[in-house]
């Protein structure tokens, strides 16, 4: 499995980009790991985290020939490699699951938005145009 | 086992059969609406803390009600807190001590919706016979398929008897419950309307819901496969 990686510091976290490719004739499962000293910040659709990863990286399934670009955060300083492969199989034929998980993914979030909670002492300081008190 | 009412649409009757149901069975209904509870509910824990860990499944359960009933939280926050997909584990827990855990699962197609659908061991299917109430269902019927999950019955609701047509479009054994004052007011005082001294007819309608599912249940015990249980219908 061939493994390009690059890293971006902002604001305390680093920003780690892979591009995974399987250059072989055969569809192979691997395991991406984090090398990084820190948790790994997944990607996230909806609020839970995409399908594939964990904690400590991500797992997927390529086929011949195929690529896959990823990318996650981390709360702590760049090193090299960032991240590396941990290892590689002969990939089974993925069936579909009825998991929670990838159920709630797959659906909107039910849950009231943030901006529901915005407190209103922030919003005055942070609105230079609110001249007035407010009741 | 664990049986989730839902149906499309909000206000056709899903809390006054999930309450029921339990009564019937002797089981315990989870009020599973994240942002708008149903059931009533009186200060104590509620499932916002229970998904939140705050408190294990069992205890945050009244048991001296007439109706065991894990209640929904209230607010706002507590909504913005929790973690739907948390909802299926606490499901399984409580199904480890109740024999039927009854999910009054809330309307619409969002995650709260189809994630008690995932974790149930059949549905109950609950519309009104008005057309737009009756399409929602049939939509809810399809997730439920797609989700995987056996349709145990339909119950509709505000109906003096059932309809064939129902019948052909949603499938599986339908039980109509018709309208009838005793319901209400039981509802309204939180109760099931077996625990009124009501009308015999209305408490023989869930009871018939009951049953079935009762057989549904002994069917998933032996491993037999249900006629009515329209896995392929």
């Amino acid at each position: 499995m061939d493994c390009v990686t690059s890293t971006t510091e902002i604001g305390g976290a680093t920003l780690v980009s892979v591009i995974v490719e399987n250059p072989h004739d055969e569809p192979a499962r691997y395991r991406l790991t984090n090398e990084l000293d820190g948790p790994v910040w997944p990607p996230r659709r909806r609020g839970y985290p995409e399908r594939g990863w964990d904690e400590s990286g991500y797992e997927g399934v390529l086929g011949p020939g195929e690529r896959d670009a990823l990318g996650y955060a981390v709360p702590a300083s760049p090193v090299d490699p960032p991240a590396r492969i941990a290892w590689t199989e002969p990939a089974e034929v993925p069936e579909p699951s009825r998991d929670t998980r990838s159920t709630a993914r797959s659906f909107r979030d039910p849950r009231p938005p943030r901006s529901v909670f915005t407190s209103p002492r922030w919003e005055r300081d942070s609105n230079p145009l609110e001249t007035g008190d407010r009741p | 086992m664990i049986v989730t009412v839902c149906g499309g649409k909000g206000g056709v009757g899903k809390s006054t059969v999930s309450l029921n149901l339990a009564a019937a069975l002797d089981g315990v209904v989870v009020d599973a609406d994240l942002g708008m509870a149903d059931l009533p509910t009186d200060g104590g824990p509620t499932l916002h803390d229970v998904l939140a860990g705050r408190i294990d499944p069992l205890d945050a359960v009244r048991t001296d009600w007439a109706v065991g009933v894990l209640p929904a939280g209230r607010s706002l926050a507590g909504a913005r807190s929790v973690e739907p997909a948390e909802l299926n584990p606490v499901l399984e827990t409580l199904s480890e001590t109740y024999e039927y855990v009854i999910v009054d699962a809330p309307a619409g197609f969002d995650a709260d919706a189809a994630l008690p659908i995932v974790a149930a061991d059949c549905c109950v299917l609950v519309t009104t016979p008005e057309p737009a109430t009756l399409a929602d269902a049939v939509r809810t019927r399809s997730l439920a398929r797609e989700l995987g999950t056996d349709l145990g019955a339909v119950v509709l609701n505000r109906a003096a008897q059932t309809r064939d047509a129902v019948t052909k479009t949603l499938g599986g054994p339908q039980v109509a419950v018709p309208t009838h004052q005793d319901i209400h007011e039981a509802q309204q005082s939180g109760l099931p309307v077996s625990y009124t001294d009501a009308d015999p007819e209305p408490v023989q309608r869930f009871e018939s819901v009951a049953d079935r599912l009762r057989t549904v249940a002994r069917d998933r015990r032996t491993g037999t496969l249900t006629t009515g249980g329209a896995k392929n219908s």
